[in-house]
């Protein structure tokens, strides 16, 4: 296999789960970033470019790590240059945005896969794979969380650029209970605090409700909580002949109480025994820009995620629930670029 | 002490449709102040797998009489309602007629109307009717109160609550059929999660 030339864009909160493991698959790493690219680089031996027109150059693999809101101009960009994208979910600010990138990437014949790396973390892994051969019959009810301390980086507060909570955070949720439970007709959602003025309150609690075309009911949670709030994630799956269940607070394996004033744990998930799901998942995007198999997850599957989101915001804003219709989302449209 | 020393009340457990019942039996056969009997009238036409009616009294070793009204009768301070939850409102009103405190299984009623009938009918007879809301009484759900109560989570906002079981098919099936439950897991699992909210 030729090495694989990635093109990383973004030095920010995430970056730090794509570098080590695009670096353990043997790939030359380029960065190019705002801000903080030269730690990135100094810390997992990349190579720093200045400009992404250089980046473009010197990649085969462009991997989008920035905030949402530029998702799609940077991944018209690559695109535009040829290049192989994965791109960090979502994959766009708007399910406008993911369509545009999509039907680009379909115009341009590359390869472009937005970054749900909840389908590749073991657990949520095997209770897919476990639900597809039947192993606890057909699905009834599936209940998701996710939630701790909130993100960092006050984009992530603006919905402007991150969409909130729903798009930024439960989009994994949104994204594994369709997965798992099948196309999706319908949407209700709640939120407490409001996001006011298209401010993201601090302390914020969604939940939403899918209804599947099975029948099937999802239930997810996600919180964005004050600092110092432990990070857990939980699946609850029950199917007529069995249930599925997972909480990330019962399974570490070092209990911890390190009587720090700031106990601020990480955004992103905990380490686990297993393979990182980060590398998991490069590995799979690599072997496919190189000519293997399909990824699990698909640029649709990325659009799709998006509309889940807007139309929990739909529910939201309205206090009903929103029909939901993923052929009308995927439709051909004509976007003025 | 000895059992006679202590101040005996009556008590009389109405109906076994509930399977809670078999635990208010063994627990209040298992206390020395309390003269227990049963009734279970409905119990031999009722489809279950499980025993019912004197076979299950005669299991559990307690005084078993045929009727309601002998239960009545037999001049009870106090009795628990362990019927279909459509009857509850019928044997809360007699037993209220006969003057005893009662503690009815959840829900209270299938209808509001039904259970602001039953208000009134314990109001005017003057005895107190207490909703088995056992959860309620579970150290963690104590704890969790008072955790609140004394600010250590902030002002609440958001809170998920979940109650799953089996469907109960085979064993006290009426459960399951509206006409007697008033609506399956809705009225007969949420309530819990619902009065824990409230």
């Amino acid at each position: 296999m030729p090495k694989l030339r990635v093109g990383m864009i973004g030095a920010g909160g995430v970056s730090p789960s794509h570098a080590p493991h695009w670096r353990a698959l043997g790939a030359d790493v380029s960065v190019y970033a705002l801000t903080g690219g030269e730690e990135l680089a100094g810390r997992y031996g990349l190579k720093k470019v200045g400009s992404l027109d250089q980046l473009l150059l010197t990649a085969d693999v462009v991997d989008i790590c920035t905030p949402t809101v530029t998702h799609r101009e940077l991944a018209l960009a690559a695109i535009g240059a040829g290049k192989s994208v994965l791109c960090e979910k979502p994959l766009g600010r708007t399910v406008e945005d993911a369509k545009v990138i999509a039907a680009a990437a379909r115009a341009a014949h590359v390869q472009v896969y937005p970054a749900h790396v909840v389908r590749f973390f073991p657990e949520y892994a095997a209770m897919h794979e476990a639900v597809e051969q039947g192993k606890i019959g057909a699905l009834a009810v599936l209940r998701f969380s996710r939630g701790g301390e909130g993100a960092t980086s006050d984009w992530f507060y603006d919905e402007a650029q991150s969409g909130g909570i729903i798009l930024d955070q439960m989009i994994h949720d949104l994204d594994q209970a369709r997965w798992t439970a099948g196309d999706v007709v319908q949407v209700f959602a709640v939120q407490n605090h409001p996001t006011v003025h298209g401010n993201v309150p601090r302390n914020v609690v969604v939940h939403v409700t899918l209804t599947h075309l099975s029948g099937a009911i999802s239930h997810i949670q996600g919180i964005w909580g004050p600092r110092g709030m432990d990070f857990r994630t939980s699946f609850d799956v029950a199917g007529d002949a069995g249930v599925l269940r997972f909480d990330s607070s019962a399974s570490g394996t070092v209990a911890e109480n390190l009587c720090t004033p700031e106990s601020g744990s990480s955004y992103l998930p905990p380490d686990s025994a297993e393979e990182s799901p980060y590398l998991t998942q490069l590995r799979e995007m690599a072997q496919a820009f190189q000519g293997g198999p399909t990824p699990r997850v698909s640029l649709d599957d990325g659009i799709i995620a998006v509309a889940l989101a807007e139309a929990a915001q739909a529910s939201i804003a309205t206090g009903s629930a929103v029909e939901f219709d993923a052929s009308t989302v995927l439709a051909v449209k004509e976007y003025a670029l | 002490m000895t059992d006679t020393q202590l101040a005996r009340i009556k008590v009389a457990v109405l109906s076994f449709a509930h399977g809670h019942a078999i635990g208010y039996l063994r627990y209040l056969k298992s206390r020395g102040d309390v003269e227990l009997i049963a009734c279970d009238p409905d119990g031999l036409r009722s489809p279950d797998a499980g025993p019912r009616g004197r076979e299950l009294a005669d299991q559990l070793d307690v005084t078993y009489l045929e009727s309601v009204e002998e239960a009545l009768d037999w001049g009870p301070d106090a009795v628990v309602v362990c019927s279909e939850n459509v009857k509850h409102r019928a044997l809360v009103e007699q037993a209220a007629a006969a003057g005893a405190q009662i503690l009815c299984e959840k829900p209270l009623a299938t209808t509001a109307a039904d259970a602001a009938a039953m208000l009134e009918a314990v109001e005017q007879a003057g005895v107190a009717l207490m909703v088995a809301y056992p959860v309620r009484f579970s150290p963690s759900f104590v704890d969790l109160k008072a955790q609140v109560r004394a600010g250590r989570l902030g002002k609440v906002l958001a809170v998920m609550g979940t109650n799953n079981g089996q469907i109960p098919l085979s064993d006290r099936s009426w459960f399951t059929d509206p006409a007697l439950s008033g609506g399956g897991c809705f009225v007969d699992h949420i309530v819990h999660c619902a009065d824990l909210l409230d």
